[in-house]
């Protein structure tokens, strides 16, 4: 390898060069001071992942009502068999669906469930434990058609209103142009 | 390695020890590599931070600064891959006593420049070739040239053979030597 000269300026001789770039005076008080909070910062940290760590059962009182919750929903999202006899006849029963029946079979199931109804005189609120069940959807005394139902997912529990005379509560669920046209003719929900 | 001995055994103060000795070295590697010295410096603490954090684990079997180095190295690599590193140059004070003299006024008498605006243009050509590089011939460079390891020292920190460091320095030479041309005699 042939010699270099002394004055001769190569790529190292260069590079040595930036040995000489220094940080000013006062730019290590500030880097310590950084590092320092960064530490402390780093610190509380990883301490606060560790009191998570070593406190598990918080997570699970947290995550209990969350996977309560789901539970539940899935519970409800499931298809029910069928209590009405429309499912009995084998088709699958979805949570919202209409029915038709002849009117004198709808007249004879609201005679009995008339039957079946007692409202308590005294007071004025309870609970009366009920399944799903169809719901009148449409219905026209005057002429001798067909009354439509629906299907509806009942709460299980029910609260009647009763004040003074007996009074039939309206069907949320019917279109409010049905209800109007029903006029002083009552609204009748059967559960 | 007493002084590593007391951080492992639970002493923060001696940490600080460490870090006064080695943040001047730390901090120029990372600042050649990086050629912008905010970025220089929280990659610098980011190192130390990792160093305590993991300071357990350092068994001695190469030297502290080494082990240091290869965690600086390897943040600020990281940092690189990323892309997220600022994307113009800041660049530290030349401190003109310790520049080599007789390199500086050889230049300055060859292309009639006048001292201190060569050492500027000098040191922004020389930050700029040095970006050229890939990360990884610029971590051996910097490692070699600038910090004076030797070849079986950077393999360590790097974590790769001796053959690869020399043939990485090779090539980064040429690049080097391509892009500062002008200077060269």
């Amino acid at each position: 390898m042939a010699k270099r000269s002394k004055n001769e300026i190569t790529v190292e001789a260069l590079l040595r060069l930036k040995r000489s770039e220094k940080p000013p005076a006062d730019f290590w008080d500030s880097f310590n001071d950084a590092l320092q909070q960064r530490q402390l910062g780093d610190l509380v940290k990883s301490e606060s992942w560790l009191v998570r760590l070593r406190r598990p059962a918080r997570w699970i009182y947290a995550g209990f009502p969350v996977a309560a919750t789901v539970l539940l929903v899935i519970a409800l999202a499931s298809p029910r068999p069928a209590t009405s006899p429309a499912g009995e006849s084998g088709s699958p029963q979805t949570a919202e669906e209409t029915a038709t029946v002849s009117k004198s079979d709808f007249m004879a199931e609201i005679s009995r469930a008339a039957r079946e109804l007692s409202f308590p005189q005294s007071a004025s609120e309870e609970v009366v434990p009920v399944e799903t069940r169809f719901v009148m959807d449409a219905f026209a005394p005057s002429r001798d058609t067909d009354a439509r139902f629906r299907k509806v997912m009942a709460s299980p529990t029910f609260t009647a209103s009763i004040q003074g005379s007996t009074r039939y509560v309206a069907d949320p669920i019917s279109e409010p142009h049905q209800a109007q046209s029903a006029g002083s003719r009552s609204e009748f929900s059967h559960f | 390695m007493v002084y590593v001995r007391r951080v492992q055994e639970g002493d923060v103060a001696a940490f600080d020890y460490l870090v006064r000795r080695y943040r001047e070295r730390l901090y120029s590697v990372i600042y050649n590599l990086t050629s912008n010295r905010e970025d220089a410096a929280d990659l610098t603490q980011e190192a130390f931070i990792k160093a305590f954090r993991s300071i357990q684990r350092f068994r001695g079997n190469a030297s502290f600064f080494t082990w240091l180095y290869r965690i600086g190295v390897n943040t600020t690599l990281s940092q690189l891959k990323k892309n997220r590193m600022r994307r113009f140059f800041s660049l530290d004070n030349v401190d003109e006593e310790l520049a080599a003299s007789d390199i500086i006024e050889s230049l300055s008498m060859k292309t009639g420049t006048e001292r201190s605006i060569l050492v500027k243009e000098l040191q922004e050509k020389l930050n700029e070739a040095l970006q050229k590089l890939s990360p990884k011939q610029r971590v051996v460079v910097v490692l070699f040239e600038i910090e004076g390891l030797g070849h079986q020292e950077i393999s360590e920190v790097v974590g790769c053979s001796v053959g690869t460091v020399r043939s990485r320095l090779h090539y980064a030479k040429q690049q080097l030597q391509a892009h500062l041309q002008d200077y060269l005699q």
